[in-house]
């Protein structure tokens, strides 16, 4: 920024000082006041070597227009500006052999060339040429804007530059620092914050933080874990404290209650103890005591159960050798009755053997011989008869006044009526009434003979039937049979006689036994059972007489003598006594109690239970202590609202960062959007000027790479040089401003303007005195004039020349 | 003749109160001891006989010793009868705590210390009294201490009272019934002449004064965070002969807080933001308010100005802005940049895609950065 010219000496001024300020500059005058010159030696101040030539057309023409007319031989200026926050103070005498360039730094002269031109490039950072012409508008030459500039290569690749890089309109504002600024206060919330899975990065928790970089979410986090944790912390120790003091305060209980029960129960132990000891002696005296008493009483029993039971084995024995003898008896008697009973059988057998060879005696006998004959006899018949049955008749009396009788071979006669039919074997004789008699023999046997076989041997078998004694065939064989079975019996019956031993022959046995019948002898069997009850019951005397011995045996060893228990029974009725009494004065065992062996083990039960509560109820203490010891000083509610606060802001924090997120991305899709739009930053910052200029009448640009430029609507485009004087004034001016706007870099660029408005209309100057007063918030802007009114509507510090 | 008893509770001496700054948490500290002197000097001068405290005197059991000491020291000014003590939930009775230790030593003669649940009988006013203690063995518990006086049968010659702390439902919530629960019909159930409860740092009955109630819940003298809006206080209860009650509540506390939402439209202004605290003594004041509502653009950026003047005017205030928005709107934008602009262009996307809170900041960061130039 400039920031005053001191003139010395410079074409018609001398000694002239103008301040600038920063924004919108007007330097007012009136025509030749000077107000060119003033901008010529600005100009001059910053680009114009101070060593001028006298060869060179362009010093030539600088010492012309410089120079003092008409003998000045120099020129002197002092400007002062502002450059990367630092003042400056560049000194120039222009002058043909004794020039001086000097640079003042903060009141440090600089005389060294080239490290005055290294300094001023921090402030003019552009060529001469996009200076003077783009910068620097001369009122004579603001129409030829474009063609100035399209001869002046460096200001044309200065521009085409522009028209290449910046494509976007920023209005004002720098990208650069914006986004560092939304990533400067992104960076600060979420330093070491992971915003994706919402914890700290690396998973770093307040235990172990980060060191550094701690944004202001992790930092609340941390507060608000650490809360978080000490809250949990302190209600963990408050409920442990509560816990083990509930603990001891049951346990505590529970040892009163067991001390008093001891207390109840341990008080009596020396007497349970003796009174224990005492009654076992007691008891062991009353267990005596009555054992002497039975064995007092049993004693003079058991001697005299001793002694029947010899008595009684004596007498048993006796009667078993009684029935021994009797036994002996009996079994002889058993033996002569198997003789008697032989003896019998044989005199019985003698008797049938003479009854039967008297029924063999009286019975006829036939033999076998005459049996057979007989047989032969009764075939020979028997075949004859065959014979004539062979030959059969038959008849019928077919008429006749009387039956007919029919007699046949044998002499039978039977009385046959009129029409039936007879017949008869071999020969039949018909006699009807008296006076028919008619014999018929048949002719197919030998009739006679056969008659006389059958006649002849029936009569010889029916006498020899007669002398048998025998009615018929059959009955001889019979009787042939009979006599044959009497035999084979006798013969039986001899054998039998044959077989039993012969006998003592002075035995009378008949004698013997009628002897034995008077005797009345009992069984064997009842014998041999009494013999067996009465060893049984010797048995059982013995048993009872070695049951006396063994008692009264030890009884002796025991007692010595009946006497001596006796004795005994005495002392021990007097110690009862004592004891009994001694007893009486002791505490008993209590009643819940069945044995002092129970008590005294309850007692060391309950003397261990309280100790074990002792020793629990000291660590329960101790862990108490600990618990409380470790217990923070604020109440786990006072954390909780603590961990509430933090969590709030930082989520508060969350909330920014996320919305910064959505900024920093939205600004990159909508830069995305700009750089694919088809305008460059220049083209569009041209036609967002010549639009507001014209009012809308332009807002078209056409603008190729050799800077032809081309204005119009949606209708129609025009070249420039078709313009109108004070439309192309417009259109430079509008064009003119885009460039500087375009020009990059932060700082605000000088921007000088000769009395630009003079061919526009009103409107138009009123649009481009705003668009210049516009251009002044961005940059330092020196406007020259020579109207008053001009100087009024722009405002701004106001330079009178 | 009648009994006239000063009841307070839940005093929470020994709070740390680290959410404020170094200041003002002394003074709140400090406060909570200033309320048990307010206690003492108005039970004194409305000539009490017993002065009843039902819990929570302490903030935990692990309270400073001198912290202790100060407060039985307090108590010694107390020129009544009786100064009746229960043990609550944050101060629960055991005996080898420290606390209760030097609490005994150093209390008062006529400071009793009702730490069995049973029976304590005195004579106030030639009346015969019988005090049921229910105190406090632990600092939470599923079930009330009440079940032992169920089966007490109760001398109705006698005045009958109720020591107990622990949460009312109808009153409080105790969200895991964590907090020795009990009801009112449950209290109303044992018969007692007068029931004197604390936990609860609301007070009961929310009435000024009363001649029917026969519950009471002391609230706390002092209060003690954002979530209490009341005023410190305690009951002032007056019990004759014939069983006849008054009660009055008598305010105590020093500094209250209040946690409200204060609806903004368009306009932020000082007198907007102190509507809410009219006829408070700012200076005791402890305030959060959470900013709900549309600002105009320009009071949305001068909104820390106006927040920051308020610093100065209460004990402590905390402006809670998540919920405040810029009513920023497409004319703003139009005035500001042109509109084929990239902020242009940002700002009208946040709007459109996002939300005119976010397309708000991103314009504040841009009018930072371009005054910074």
């Amino acid at each position: 920024m400039i920031k005053k010219l001191d003139i010395v000496q410079f074409a018609g001024i001398n000694n002239k000082t103008i301040e600038f300020g920063d924004g919108l500059n007007v330097i007012v005058g009136r025509n030749e006041a000077g107000k060119s010159s003033a901008m010529e030696a600005l100009y001059a101040s910053l680009f114009t070597n101070a060593r001028i030539g006298n060869k060179k057309v362009e010093d030539k023409r600088f010492a012309e227009m410089a120079f003092p007319y008409e003998n000045g031989d120099h020129a002197e200026c002092a400007i002062t500006f502002e450059a990367e926050g630092h003042e400056y103070k560049l000194h120039k005498l222009w002058h043909s052999s004794d020039s001086k360039t000097s640079l003042e730094k903060e009141g440090t002269k600089i005389l060294d060339q080239s490290a005055i031109e290294e300094i001023m490039k921090t402030y003019l950072v552009y060529g001469e040429g996009t200076y003077s012409n783009v910068m620097f508008s001369k009122q004579e030459a603001f129409k030829a804007l474009f063609e100035d500039i399209k001869s002046n290569t460096e200001t044309v690749q200065t521009i085409s530059q522009l028209m290449k890089n910046a494509s976007m309109n920023l209005d004002g504002l720098s990208l650069e620092a914006y986004k560092g600024r939304l990533e400067s206060e992104y960076k600060s919330l979420t330093s070491n914050w992971d915003m994706e899975k919402e914890k700290p990065m690396n998973n770093k928790s307040w235990q172990n933080p980060h060191k550094n970089r701690i944004g202001l979410i992790l930092a609340h986090h941390y507060e608000a874990e650490r809360s978080a944790y000490e809250a949990k912390f302190t209600e963990e120790r408050e409920k442990e404290l509560e816990r083990v003091q509930a603990e001891i305060k049951a346990f505590s209980e529970e040892k009163t209650k067991l001390v008093s029960r001891l207390d109840a129960i341990a008080s009596i132990e020396a007497d349970v103890i003796k009174y224990q000891t005492l009654k076992s002696k007691l008891d062991q005296i009353e267990n005596q005591n009555k054992e002497l008493l039975e064995v007092n009483k049993k004693w003079p029993a058991m001697e005299a159960d001793k002694s029947n039971a010899d008595e009684n084995i004596r007498k048993a024995q006796l009667r078993l050798v009684n029935v021994q003898e009797k036994l002996k008896a009996v079994k002889s008697y058993e033996k002569f009755m198997l003789e008697y009973k032989a003896y019998e059988k044989k005199r019985s057998l003698e008797l049938e053997i003479d009854h039967k060879r008297a029924e063999l005696d009286a019975f006829s006998k036939i033999t076998n011989e005459e049996v057979s004959k007989l047989e032969r006899l009764e075939k020979a018949i028997h075949s004859a008869n065959v014979k004539l049955k062979s030959a059969e008749l038959a008849g019928q009396l077919l008429k006749s006044n009387h039956p007919a009788v029919v007699t046949d071979v044998y002499g039978n006669s039977i009385k046959v009526p009129v029409g039936e039919t007879w017949t008869t074997n071999a020969y039949m004789k018909l006699e009807i009434g008296e006076q028919v008699t008619l014999e018929i023999q048949s002719n197919q046997i030998d009739f006679t003979k056969v008659k006389e076989e059958f006649r002849r041997n029936t009569s010889v078998l029916e006498e020899e039937l007669i002398e048998l004694g025998a009615s018929s065939v059959e009955d001889a064989k019979l009787k042939n049979a009979q006599a044959r079975a009497i035999e084979i019996k006798l013969a039986s019956i001899e054998k039998q006689v044959k077989d039993i031993p012969a006998f003592k022959d002075d035995v009378d046995f008949d004698e013997k036994k009628s002897e034995y019948d008077q005797m009345a002898l009992p069984s064997i069997e009842t014998l041999e059972t009494s013999i067996i009850e009465i060893q049984n019951e010797i048995r059982g005397f013995e048993q009872n007489k070695a049951q006396c011995d063994f008692y009264l045996k030890q009884w002796q060893s025991k007692f010595s003598s009946h006497d001596d228990v006796a004795i005994t029974l005495g002392e021990n009725l007097s110690e009862k006594k004592r004891l009994t009494s001694e007893l009486s004065e002791l505490s008993k065992l209590p009643e819940e109690f069945s044995t002092v062996e129970e008590y005294l083990s309850e007692i060391r039960k309950t003397q261990r239970l309280r100790d074990d509560l002792i020793e629990k109820i000291n660590r329960l203490e101790i862990a108490a202590e600990r618990v409380l010891s470790e217990l923070p000083e604020r109440s786990s509610e006072e954390f909780y609202e603590s961990y509430e606060d933090e969590t709030q802001k930082m989520n508060q924090y969350i909330k920014k960062a996320q919305q910064l997120q959505t900024i920093m991305e939205k600004l990159e899709e909508i830069l995305e959007q700009f750089k694919q739009d088809s305008y460059s930053s220049l083209e569009r910052s041209f036609m967002r000027n010549l639009s507001m200029i014209t009012q809308n009448r332009y807002d078209f640009i056409d603008l190729n790479e050799r800077l032809d430029v081309a204005i119009g609507n949606k209708d129609k485009m025009l070249p420039t040089k078709l313009l109108s004087s004070g439309t192309l004034d417009s259109v430079a001016l509008a064009f003119r401003l885009a460039i500087i706007d375009e020009l990059g870099g932060d700082t605000q660029k000088l921007t000088v303007l000769d009395d630009c408005l003079v061919n526009m209309d009103e409107d138009r100057q009123k649009k481009a005195i705003d668009m210049i007063k516009n251009h002044a918030e961005r940059h330092q802007v020196i406007f020259v004039t020579c109207h008053n009114w001009v100087a009024e509507m722009l405002g701004g510090n106001t330079i009178e020349m | 003749m009648a009994i006239k008893i000063f009841h307070i509770s839940d005093i929470h001496i020994g709070m740390k109160f680290q959410r404020y700054p170094d200041n003002l948490r002394a003074n709140l500290i400090e406060s909570r001891f200033g309320a048990l002197r307010n206690a003492v000097v108005e039970a004194d001068r409305l000539k009490c006989d017993v002065l009843a405290i039902t819990g929570d005197i302490f903030e935990t059991i692990k309270v400073a010793k001198r912290d202790v000491v100060k407060v039985t020291e307090i108590l010694g000014a107390f020129s009544g009868d009786y100064i009746w003590i229960l043990p609550g939930n944050h101060d629960y009775y055991d005996q080898q705590l420290q606390l209760w230790q030097t609490f005994s030593d150093t209390m008062p003669d006529n400071c009793v210390l009702l730490n069995e649940s049973k029976v304590y009988s005195f004579e106030v006013q030639d009346i015969e009294v019988d005090v049921y203690a229910s105190p406090c063995d632990s600092k939470h518990s599923k079930v009330n201490n009440l079940e032992w006086i169920k089966t007490t049968s109760l001398n109705k010659n006698r005045m009958n009272i109720l020591l107990a702390h622990g949460s009312i439902k109808e009153i409080s919530p105790d969200l895991n019934n964590e907090y020795f629960p009990m009801t009112l019909q449950e209290l109303g159930s044992l018969g007692m002449d007068l029931s004197l409860i604390g936990h609860t740092h609301v007070p009961y009955p929310l009435i000024q004064e009363t001649t029917t109630d026969r519950v009471y819940n002391a609230g706390t003298p002092e209060p003690d965070g954002l979530n209490y809006r009341f005023d410190g206080s305690g009951w002032y209860i007056e019990l004759d002969q014939n069983k006849n009650i008054h009660a009055e509540k008598i305010r105590l506390g020093t500094y209250k807080f209040y946690d409200i939402v204060l609806k903004v439209n368009d306009q932020l202004s000082e007198t907007e933001l102190l509507k809410p605290f009219a006829n408070e003594n700012l200076e005791k004041l402890i305030v959060r308010i959470h900013l709900d509502g549309y600002l105009d653009q320009d009071h949305y950026e001068n909104r820390y100005e106006v927040m920051s003047a308020m610093d100065e005017k209460f004990a402590y205030v905390e402006i809670n802005e998540m919920a405040l928005k810029p009513k920023f709107t497409q004319e703003t934008i139009d005035k500001s940049f042109t509109k084929d602009s990239v902020p242009y262009a940002l700002l009208m996307k946040l709007i459109d895609e996002s939300d005119g809170e976010t397309a708000h900041l991103a314009y504040e960061f841009m009018m930072e950065v371009m005054d910074n130039d």
